[in-house]
């Protein structure tokens, strides 16, 4: 029992050392390499409107499929969009909706995590036995079930895969919330006859935190796949929105003559991709050592 | 063993009735689209009153749980509804498209096992060595690269530069050999780090200690005394595995254009045919209940310690 | 391929010479130096004692000797002498064919040194097909004898079980008949009472002395616990940070220690 108490001491104080964890990341190479492009993408997203030298949504006919030009920085695609701004602005549009996926997860998976945890019983069992079948199905069937039987669009994507991805996601809180429980300070905040309320948010949500942001950025990378995936096959965003997965849809039927049109929406999920998974595991080796 | 068995069927039966809900219950959410869209196929430009009409000859206009018991009667006799596009019984067009799925999923998974446990392991015995880099390299590669855009540049290579394979579709594939390549190179990261982390694990118990002091040989060491007690989380893991593949394989599907159930699946949901996609969803998700029991009796077989549980 | 042998009437009566070996794990940022310029002798048909605390190095001459050290562990300098052969000198190859036809050695977690997925049978048997040649059918039945020496009851039906299934002196017991199951020059026994309950503890050290005695086996007693040394080693060895503080047989040590550790070592144990 003492060394059980004396584990989740020490894994409490490496939650709890935030400063710690940042400079940890700070030694990884990799990490910081991947914090670096993150940092670009972001940039790249938030300042989409003054970085991209065309409208990513003006078809021009008689531009179609061209090759690089001056204004057209990597050509136009087969609607004579400009290439170059559909791709920054698809940055924005990826990180838009992977926050958005990420905010509903969350919103979904801590309370009902948090209150499992804490709850413990029967309130606890049958949360559990819930989370278990979500975990059953595989993310993509539950995420076309959704998508497939309402309307296929972009809002609809987002609430299909925060609806799947919640589970996971509140059974590692439950977890935590179940160590944060048997800690002194709980004890502690019942003797000072704290409510429930306060005792969740003010005590164990505080001391949960950093690890449930850990996790989060270990989430993006696949996020964002997924919805390239989702709007690759119509199931997410609708055309003529400048996203990644509906540039590479396009560019399918172009294959045989315009193959670099598949090349850049292409590299420009795995870059991202691979950046935040990078940092995702500094960040998780930081907290882990 | 049967009894268990068959406890383990009865206790399955309230995530399919869950899931089976679901799915009506957001298929009635569209309802009036469908009756729109059935009328407009009947009538071309339909008024009012006949799309009013289908509503009531489908019936629409009940409430959901009573349609929803009526439909549960049918399906639990066998019978999907219809599919809105070409009126054959989903039944039949499940069991037309499915073997399709299966063979390249199975494939997959062929592939899958063998890619994740040679590198897994290997990388575990010889870590630090050239092919323990190669493998995380792998991983990580695998991790972060969208199926659809490796399978898309795959179809170019073998498709339009080298020939091998049509690039418009059409069943040119005896095996989907390329398709199935596609999804186990893409998902195969996880369970190489998930075999490495095992099987470094186990190498270091105590058993396989006491095994090399009693002088048994490093080869069986692995064969028979590590990789037993490795394979069993990660034959859960796979079981899990080989339902993402089933369900996850409609992209490859329509990359490929491989004429499977996801591909099916695919196309109903652009036509709005939803009895075959509600079909889809609850015959997939009876498959993963399914995979889920068979794994667990296979873990039961190599596993003595869950045979008194 | 020639070995360096030590040539002698000394040799005849010695299992295990260990002559100052230095052992050191080499950690990323560190290296720690665990055994330092260690000399050991175990004499044939005597139980010699290592005895020191956690962290001493104790387990790791052990697992040094049955050359199962782990991975970061190099071994600096010295000689391993078994049964009048450095094994140090030895090429891989033949080491672990070698140091498991002359020693063998049982752990202080003896569940975690069964595997859980094979029976109690499939591990004697393997154990005894890799030093007897003979069929499957004999070595079953050398099974069930040897686990009859080490007096477990029903032995048909043990070798059907899995450990799971079987207590933790049980467990020791069946290590042991592994251990046994031929005539090894050398036992480790590393801590092989510390896991289990006090009851099961003489039966198990009884058991140790029995095959001492039967096999003529020198027994390496690796312990903390002064209690089962008095009882049974002959000779002892204190051991603390990597180092052999004192050593010498039961009686020098027990009536006239030396060292200032020894002397606390007794005193905390009396």
């Amino acid at each position: 029992m003492q060394v059980k108490t004396q584990a989740v001491k020490r894994s409490n104080a490496r939650f709890c050392s935030s400063h710690g964890i940042i400079n940890r990341i700070f030694t990884q190479k990799a990490a910081v390499f991947g914090l670096l492009i993150v940092a670009l993408i972001i940039v790249i997203a938030i300042a989409a409107s003054v970085i991209a030298p065309n409208d990513p949504l003006k078809v021009n006919m008689s531009m179609r499929l061209k090759g690089p030009s001056p204004l057209y920085w990597l050509g136009t695609d087969n609607l004579g969009r400009c290439i170059v701004s559909r791709l920054i602005w698809g940055a924005r549009m990826s990180l838009i909706y992977s926050m958005c996926v990420l905010g509903l997860m969350m919103a979904i998976g801590i309370p009902i995590g948090l209150l499992s945890g804490y709850a413990g019983g029967r309130i606890d069992t049958f949360i559990m036995r819930t989370i278990d079948i979500f975990l059953s199905l595989p993310t993509f069937l539950m995420a076309l079930a959704i998508a497939g039987m309402l309307e296929p669009s972009v809002k609809n994507m987002i609430i299909a895969m925060a609806s799947v991805w919640w589970a996971p996601y509140a059974r590692i809180i439950r977890g935590m919330a179940m160590q944060a429980k048997q800690q002194d300070f709980m004890l502690a905040a019942k003797a000072a006859a704290c409510t429930h309320t306060q005792i969740i948010f003010r005590h164990i949500l505080r001391n949960i935190a950093p690890p449930i942001i850990v996790m989060a950025t270990l989430e993006i990378g696949s996020i964002i796949l997924a919805i390239a995936s989702f709007s690759f096959i119509g199931l997410g965003a609708q055309p003529p929105t400048p996203e990644w997965g509906i540039m590479l849809s396009d560019s399918k039927e172009f294959m045989q003559t315009q193959p670099q049109l598949m090349v850049y929406p292409g590299i420009a999920i795995i870059v991202t991709v691979m950046a935040f998974n990078l940092l995702g595991e500094g960040l998780k080796n930081a907290i882990q050592n | 063993m049967l009894k268990d068995i068959g406890e383990r069927l009865f206790t399955l039966i309230p995530v399919l009735l869950a899931v089976s809900l679901i799915t009506f219950i957001l298929g009635s959410m569209s309802s009036g689209d469908t009756a729109r869209t059935l009328a407009e196929k009947k009538y071309d430009r339909p008024t009012y009153e006949q799309i009013e009409e289908i509503r009531t000859e489908m019936g629409f206009d009940r409430p959901v749980l009573v349609q929803y018991v009526s439909w549960l009667e049918d399906a639990v006799r066998g019978n999907l509804g219809f599919s809105y596009s070409n009126d054959r019984p989903v039944v039949d067009e499940i069991v037309q498209y499915f073997p399709k799925t299966f063979q390249l999923s199975l494939l997959a998974l062929l592939f899958l096992t063998i890619i994740s446990f040679t590198l897994g392991i290997s990388s575990a015995v010889f870590s630090g060595s050239w092919i323990d880099k190669i493998s995380r390299v792998y991983c990580f590669w695998s991790v972060s690269m969208p199926e659809f855009w490796f399978g898309l540049i795959l179809l170019y290579i073998f498709g339009a530069r080298l020939g091998l394979i049509s690039v418009l579709g059409g069943n040119s594939m005896k095996f989907p050999i390329i398709p199935a390549l596609t999804m186990s190179l893409c998902s195969g990261g996880i369970y190489v780090r998930l075999i490495r982390t095992n099987m470094e694990e186990v190498l270091n118990k105590g058993y396989i200690r006491a095994a090399r002091a009693k002088g048994v040989s490093e080869y069986k060491i692995i064969t028979k005394h590590a990789l037993k007690n490795a394979m069993l989380p990660v034959i859960n893991k796979l079981g899990i595995g080989f339902g993402s593949l089933l369900a996850g394989s409609a992209i490859i599907e329509s990359i490929f254009s491989w004429n499977g159930l996801g591909n099916l699946a695919l196309e109903s949901v652009k036509l709005k045919d939803y009895p075959v996609v509600q079909g889809y969803v609850l015959f997939m998700a009876v498959l993963m209940v399914l995979i889920n029991l068979t794994v667990d009796i296979i873990c039961g077989i190599i596993d003595p310690r869950l045979k008194n549980v | 391929m020639q070995y360096k042998t030590k040539q002698g009437v000394q040799s005849e009566n010695k299992a295990l010479e260990i002559r100052s070996l230095s052992l050191d794990y080499i950690m990323p940022d560190q290296s720690i130096h665990a055994v330092v310029d260690l000399n050991l002798v175990a004499r044939t048909g005597k139980i010699t004692a290592i005895v020191g605390e956690s962290g001493s190095g104790k387990s790791t001459v052990a697992l040094a000797v049955m050359g199962i050290q782990d991975k970061n562990a190099v071994i600096s300098n010295g000689e391993i002498y078994l049964a009048g052969t450095d094994i140090l000198s030895m090429p891989k190859k033949g080491l672990r064919s070698y140091v498991s036809n002359h020693a063998s050695i049982i752990f202080q977690d003896p569940i975690d040194s069964l595997n859980p997925l094979l029976t109690v049978g499939e591990q004697l048997v393997e154990a005894i097909l890799i030093h007897e040649k003979t069929t499957k059918k004999q070595a079953f039945t050398i099974a069930l004898n040897q686990l009859l020496a080490v007096s477990l009851p029903q032995p048909e039906e043990l070798m059907k079980k899995y450990p799971f299934m079987l207590s933790g002196g049980m467990c020791q017991r069946v290590m042991i008949a592994i251990a046994s199951v031929f005539r090894p020059a050398l036992l480790i026994a590393d801590e092989p009472t510390t896991a289990l309950d006090v009851t099961v503890q003489a039966q198990i050290l009884h058991q140790l002395d029995s095959m001492r005695k039967r096999k003529g086996t020198a027994i390496l007693l690796i312990t903390h616990d002064l209690g089962v040394v008095a009882e049974i080693a002959d000779d002892v060895c204190v051991m603390k940070d990597g180092y052999i503080v004192e050593s010498g047989t039961i009686d020098d040590i027990f009536s006239n220690p030396q060292h200032t550790y020894t002397r606390q070592l007794l005193a905390a144990a009396l």
